[in-house]
């Protein structure tokens, strides 16, 4: 899977990196910061398929940062935590294709800051809640059988309840989930599409019905779980398609069970929009009348996009979802 | 004309001779179809004498040749490879800008060095398969005038063997002649032209027909068909028995696939017309974002005197903006 692996020689021998060496049983060159390589140069995106290189580092820096207005569900502080850049996925609308220069993977192993900065973060709010999304620069399930830091995130949980940690994944990579005990502030949410469209723009992801499945697995375990809609991308029958997997959904008790599920229809910076056009020309993406937005985003115009929301969300609550557990995402008026 | 860049004279030995070129300077040789220049050895000696080699003639486009030594152990030397993607080394450090030469093939590093070291070899193998020194140079000059630019690299030796000098003095003149053979190949593949477009019954312009093609791609995307599918399923037999000029048949073919792929834009228009015309009847302009994007509408009227003013205020008050309030929340 991995062309090479680089270490920072600063954290060699750490207990850590030695783990996911002896894992992926691949010699490391050893390198004095990881940015003296990853991401110095234009590497381009699908370069990934072929010569995917790792980096294991220490994150310097900030290593917490404000979530956006109408990331997560409204009233409380939404934060994001930094523990990876990039995926091991080929998600078509991903933003990370024109966020980085490079598609090679970094892992940041200094957990032990990262939550402490969130200690910080909780000392000044300790009358709410606050959230910690994990999922951001990479997809927080996908690789944790090779890292192995979801116990320190669980155990963070479990001292503070007013924490809400949510790692956002399309992974299937439970098992060291299962492992731990449910916590009802710590979330693991599935991004979803309907079957075949995840088919056509979700590269190399497990697909729907195993996602699904493995939801169920998790909520039947106690585990708290949810779901994203986004991107929601038009197709001809989307409305019987996105029926289709809220039915499912019913089907297997999950609809009722959800902390929340977002809905954010698919958009792109002007840069990212480009990449995806140069990357994926014959991408479904392209095929819907794409605007310019109220925020400079390319997206469907809005009677459309408010069309397709206000649709799936009518969807979801005829289906079991309760209303108030629905939010847009990333939507003016949100 | 094509300009060929090559780092040494004993590498283009071969294309001297196969091409049978002519010696104009002590760099640049030339046949009728022809040029080549001995760039020298270095990212900025490919530059330079690339860019100031380009003036000189009119390029159809640039193709840089040349020797490079394996990063990996998997390629034999006397392959040769197309090249992938260019970056630039300094201080075995990725410089930010890249080149792309080919779409698949193999990714080449430029560097200031020679690399010798074992270690300094192992540190760059995650960043590509090749080491040369001159074609990130030679692309930034092809790239900067606009010429179509490719590489291709004979392996020669292995990096970061500090016998790899010698080695290459060894086989140069081999792949010098491996290399001409190539380039002759090479520059014997036919050009592909498009088939030139034809519907009869229409009439398609640069643009109609530029916006066709665009549609039916689109189109054959969405519902992953066949470009002669998507055709197929436009219904051009009944647009053909009907009684159009050939302009409007093709306005008419260009609309039905623009519905095909956003079906909401013939509602949105149907939804709000209705509504303008209201405001039209009392003399009032409405001006809708064009791309539904901005829910604020631009009302304009035209008055000459106060009794005019009033009776479009009157008017004003029975008419009612909610139809477009409601497509804007998404109301279709």
């Amino acid at each position: 899977m991995w062309n090479e692996v680089y270490v920072e020689e600063k954290i060699q021998g750490h207990h850590r990196v030695d783990s996911i060496l002896k894992k992926i049983n691949k010699s490391p060159i050893l390198i004095d910061k990881y940015d003296d390589i990853w991401g110095k140069s234009k590497k381009p995106y699908l370069q990934k398929r072929d010569s995917l290189n790792l980096f294991l580092a220490r994150k310097e820096g900030q290593l917490l940062k404000l979530a956006p207005d109408a990331y997560g569900s409204a009233g409380a502080p939404h934060y994001y935590f930094i523990h990876a850049y990039n995926c091991i996925y080929e998600c078509q609308y991903c933003y990370l294709q024109g966020y980085f220069s490079t598609p090679d993977i970094v892992l940041f192993i200094n957990h032990e800051e990262i939550l402490l900065e969130m200690t910080k973060v909780l000392e000044n709010h300790s009358e709410e809640n606050v959230w910690f999304h994990a999922g951001e620069f990479s997809d927080s399930l996908a690789l944790t059988h090779l890292t192995g830091e979801l116990d320190l995130y669980h155990e963070f949980c479990r001292n503070n309840p007013n924490a809400i940690i949510e790692l956002r994944t399309k992974s299937v990579n439970i098992k060291e989930l299962l492992k731990l005990s449910p916590l009802p502030n710590f979330i693991v949410s599935f991004s979803l599409s309907p079957k075949d469209i995840a088919r056509r723009v979700d590269l190399k992801t497990p697909s729907t019905e195993s996602r699904l499945k493995v939801m169920a697995r998790l909520k039947d375990s106690g585990h708290a779980v949810a779901a994203h809609f986004d991107p929601i991308i038009y197709e001809d029958d989307f409305k019987k398609n996105y029926g289709e997997l809220l039915k499912s959904m019913e089907d297997l008790g999950l609809t009722k069970k959800l902390n929340y599920l977002s809905l954010g229809v698919v958009r792109f910076t002007k840069d990212v929009f480009r990449e995806v056009e140069r990357n994926y020309p014959d991408s479904v993406i392209h095929t819907g009348p794409m605007v310019k937005s109220f925020d400079g985003k390319v997206r469907y115009h809005r009677p459309m996009r408010m069309w397709m929301m206000n649709s799936v969300r009518e969807m979801a609550t005829a289906h079991g979802v309760p209303n108030e557990n629905i939010y847009l995402c990333m939507e003016e008026n949100a | 004309m094509h300009l060929i860049t090559m780092a040494h004279y004993g590498e283009a030995q071969g294309v001297i001779e196969k091409f049978k070129l002519k010696k104009v300077s002590s760099d640049l040789y030339q046949s009728e179809d022809l040029v080549l220049v001995i760039t020298g050895e270095g990212p900025f000696e490919g530059a330079i004498r690339t860019a100031l080699t380009i003036p000189l003639y009119k390029f159809a486009g640039i193709i840089n040749l040349g020797l490079a030594g394996s990063l990996r152990e998997d390629l034999s030397i006397g392959e040769i490879v197309p090249v992938r993607t260019i970056y630039l080394i300094q201080d075995l450090k990725p410089q930010f800008k890249t080149f792309q030469s080919h779409h698949e093939g193999l990714d080449c590093l430029t560097s200031f060095e020679r690399i010798l070291d074992p270690k300094k070899a192992a540190t760059l193998k995650g960043v590509g398969h090749l080491i040369d020194r001159e074609a990130w140079g030679v692309a930034m000059a092809a790239k900067s005038a606009g010429l179509p630019f490719k590489s291709f690299k004979i392996i020669s030796d292995r990096a970061g063997t500090s016998d790899a000098c010698e080695a290459i003095k060894e086989v140069s003149q081999d792949l010098s002649y491996k290399l001409a053979d190539f380039l002759s190949h090479e520059l014997s593949l036919p050009e592909i032209n498009e088939d030139d477009f034809i519907l009869p019954g229409f009439h398609f312009t640069f643009s109609t027909q530029h916006k066709f093609r665009s549609l039916v791609q689109k189109l054959s995307i969405k519902n992953e068909k066949t470009a002669e599918e998507t055709i197929h399923s436009l219904g051009i037999d009944e647009l053909k028995k009907m009684e159009l000029s050939p302009k409007e048949r093709t306005r008419r073919l260009i609309e039905k696939m623009e519905d095909r792929i956003d079906p909401t834009k013939k509602i949105l228009l149907e939804k709000t017309n209705s509504m303008v015309t209201a405001f039209s009847r009392a003399g009032i302009k409405v001006q809708m974002d064009p791309n539904w994007e901005n829910p604020k509408l631009t009302l304009s009227m035209e008055v000459s005197n106060d009794r005019e003013l009033a009776r479009k205020i009157d008017d004003l008050k029975n008419l009612s903006v909610a139809p477009y309030e409601k497509i804007m929340n998404g109301d279709i």
